[in-house]
């Protein structure tokens, strides 16, 4: 029996498919869209494709479209399930995870396997993969192309949290043609800022750090993170997929 | 007889047509959040009725009472002192502040920055949607944080209001300077009432407040069983009413209530699953009808067994000792009795680490969700120690900080879902 | 809840009447809950308070009325309002 964890987040959504000896078989991602009705059916259809039947098998939701999806046995919040999928991916070792989303990001402390404490940032999308997102549209640039581009550059700071105002800071400083990499530079340095001052709050001392979410692949990030809470940062290629990798687990653990 | 509280609400001066908005939504609010639930107490029946009319049943009787000659005291905190007034044959009343509706109307007059409790206040006055903030006589304001000091000017421009100015340390002489206040207040209430305070009335009075919150703490102490008789939706329920109610009524009713949950603990019937986890929420005053963050830890996996809030054990814990005496005396009792609340208004203000910490464990509980309504600076920095020293304590914090709307009510959620998971 | 389940509202001139009523219900073990009416079926009607009964038991509240002779307004049903995990409040 196949144990299935979907993590609906708000841009992006991972689905982690594990056999029974607990090697995971399959893991899709695809853009969350309009409607995680919709996202939840679409999974239920590249499953079958793949020749998954979900019938039989146990799954568990979580990510903020954890309720849309009928078919699962259980929701758990992505916090719950971050925690299970960076200890299982870091070898099981004490650490805090930072997760950057896409609406939200989570500072949470894992001990002996559990969620000791975590911080959750409030409504505003500072310091989330939204803001990065919506710079990059506004620069033209994806996002892969803004983090590169962000490495070759220095020298100029956003000075506004929220992103509603940081935006219009990015279109002056287009407008008074300041080089794309600087402030590509900026945007990185200000999402990283923002995510070291939540990380402040939590007791990082001698603890591994691990960085999960969206932009875990996006090393100039992890760098000025780095450089800011004067921590080294471990990751992962699969550390955008902790969630459902999480989720997956708890399926396989507690028969859903 | 036919009910006919629009003519009154008409009479009393009220915006008919916007507070008719409030009345549409109450319904649907009431009925998710509370008759949802299965397997209430019975004697919750009598909180049910008056929320049905709620700007019905007791303005009405507020009206006939004043038509006696009474006179109605409208107050905003658990500091200002009821026996005084029950004592010179006036009533007090809680005023209306708990709703987002309110809110736009007191963001007309106060900055943003506000905390929604005052800007819902001053908004539920200045819109004419409250019966309550119509009907009393006199309202009287206290000095517990800078946001009322400064709304209280510009409630002052449109009702009689007098304010009493709340120490904001403990010490011997901050006490003795409380129990001038309460004498001042004394007087201001006898010229508005027309009656004297003698120490006999007073010492009646006090007997009748300590019945109301020995009956409210019977309530609170059946929470302490394994086994909950009774949501803590409800018993909030309970607490915000007895703001508006006649304390006698109250102290029956609570009593009532206590007796049947104390028979439901004897016969083990409880209104959560095994294995439910028990917070107790700490911080900011719920009035109501803000059920917000009751109802997302209750429908996350967890049960509300206790409320150290002003709409919770700051309100009832501690009685004045009946022992009679001269009026001086007994203000003085009074004022020690007062002191004992443990406001963030205070510094230092150790002693309400201590009370989270006693009632965590009192109650049995799990983990502590120590919530601040947006734009109160007392309770956000106070927040800061309460966390450590829970923490120092072993005893699971969750820190929230919200307001009246539904805009964050699915981040919500996610952290008290995910802080439930986290207590196993 | 489903959508398609009814909810019965017993209606009333005052609480008076409502709070006589559902004591009846009580003793006669008619399950039934106090409620705010629902403004789309309170029309000019004062009282905000009414009983709420579900299906199964309106036959019996019916029954109830009937022979302690209780007053009442009306009895009105709509489809089921009542959601907890709406998250809208008020």
């Amino acid at each position: 029996m196949f144990s299935i964890g979907i993590d609906i987040g708000s841009t992006c959504t991972k689905t982690v498919v594990m056999n029974e000896s607990g090697e995971m078989i399959e893991m899709l991602l695809q853009p969350t869209g309009w409607s995680s009705v919709d996202t939840a059916k679409q999974i239920r259809k590249s499953l079958e494709s793949k020749g998954i039947c979900i019938d039989d098998a146990k799954i568990v939701a979580t990510g903020y479209g954890r309720i849309s999806v009928p078919y699962a046995d259980r929701q758990v919040t992505e916090i719950t399930c971050h925690a299970k999928g960076a200890y299982y991916l870091n070898e099981n070792k004490d650490m805090v995870v930072i997760d950057i989303g896409g609406q939200d990001t989570k500072i949470i402390k894992i001990e002996s396997g559990q969620v000791k404490d975590f911080i959750m940032n409030d409504k505003c999308s500072a310091g989330t993969g939204r803001f990065v997102e919506i710079m990059a549209n506004t620069m033209g640039l994806t996002i892969d192309e803004l983090c590169e581009l962000a490495r070759t550059g220095s020298g100029v700071t956003i000075s506004s949290m929220c992103t509603v105002f940081a935006e219009s800071e990015v279109i002056s400083l287009i407008g008074r043609g300041e080089d794309r990499k600087n402030i590509a530079y900026a945007v990185v340095s200000s999402i990283a800022s923002k995510v070291a001052s939540q990380c402040s709050h939590m007791d990082t001392k001698n603890a591994v750090v691990y960085l999960t979410g969206g932009l875990c692949e996006c090393a100039f990030l992890k760098e000025r993170i780095e450089q800011m809470i004067g921590h080294e940062l471990v990751t992962n290629s699969k550390a955008r997929f902790a969630g459902a990798i999480g989720a997956a687990l708890i399926a396989a653990s507690k028969g859903a | 007889m036919m009910a006919n509280y629009r003519e009154m609400w008409e009479a009393l001066g009220m915006d008919l047509e916007n507070h008719d908005n409030l009345c549409a939504v109450l319904p649907d609010a009431f009925g998710d959040v509370y008759l949802s639930q299965e397997n209430r107490p019975e004697s919750m029946d009598f909180w049910d009725m008056v929320v049905a009319d709620i700007h019905g049943i007791r303005p009405a009787e507020l009206i006939e009472a004043q038509k006696d000659g009474k006179k109605v005291f409208g107050t905003f905190c658990v500091f200002v002192p009821d026996e005084v007034v029950i004592a010179a044959d006036g009533i007090v009343t809680g005023l209306c502040g708990g709703s987002q509706f309110w809110v736009p109307d007191g963001e007309k007059v106060l900055p943003k920055s506000t905390c929604p409790l005052i800007k819902a206040s001053v908004g539920a006055r200045l819109g004419k949607t409250c019966p309550f903030f119509r009907i009393a006589d006199m309202y009287v304001g206290e000095t517990t944080c800078d946001g009322k000091k400064k709304a209280w000017e510009i409630l002052g421009q449109d009702v009689p209001m007098h304010i009493m100015d709340i120490p904001q340390m403990k010490r011997e002489k901050d006490i003795a300077r409380w129990k001038e206040e309460i004498a001042d207040f004394a007087k201001v209430v006898e010229e508005t009432t027309g009656n004297e305070i003698t120490p006999e009335k007073l010492a009646d009075a006090i007997k009748i407040i300590n019945a109301k919150r020995r009956a409210m703490k019977r309530v609170y102490e059946a929470r302490k069983a394994d086994k909950l008789p009774i949501s803590g939706k409800d018993v909030l329920l309970m607490t915000q009413i007895a703001f508006f109610d006649d304390p006698q009524r109250c102290a029956q009713m609570c009593n009532r209530l206590a007796d049947e949950l104390e028979d439901r603990i004897e016969k083990g019937v409880s209104v959560f699953p095994e294995g439910t986890k028990r917070i107790l929420v700490s911080g900011t005053p719920m009035a109501i009808p803000n059920w917000k963050l009751h109802h997302i830890i209750e429908t996350s996996g967890a049960a509300v067994v206790c409320e150290e809030t002003c709409t919770g054990t700051r309100y009832f814990e501690n009685e004045v000792p009946e022992t009679g005496g001269s009026l001086d005396e007994q203000f003085a009792a009074i004022a020690d009795r007062y002191m004992k609340i443990n406001c963030a208004c205070f510094t230092p203000n150790t002693d309400r680490t201590k009370d989270i910490i006693r009632l965590a464990k009192e109650y049995k509980v799990d983990g502590v969700i120590d919530v601040n309504l947006k734009f109160c600076c007392l309770y956000d920095t106070e927040g800061y120690s309460v966390e450590q020293a829970l923490k120092e304590e072993g005893i699971p914090v969750l820190g929230i900080e919200t307001d009246y709307t539904d805009a964050d009510a699915e981040q919500l959620r996610t952290r008290i879902e995910a802080f439930v998971e986290m207590l196993g | 809840m489903s959508e398609e389940r009814l909810n019965y509202y017993i209606l009333f001139a005052n609480y008076t009447q409502g709070m006589m009523l559902q004591s009846l219900l009580r003793e006669d073990g008619v399950p039934s809950k106090i409620a705010p009416t629902p403004r789309s079926i309170q029309g000019e009607l004062g009282c905000g308070m009414s009983i709420l009964v579900q299906p199964e038991d309106i036959d019996a509240a019916r029954e109830c009325i009937r022979k302690n002779d209780a007053e009442y307004y009306d009895i009105v049903a709509i489809p089921c309002r009542i959601n907890p995990n709406r998250d809208h409040y008020c």
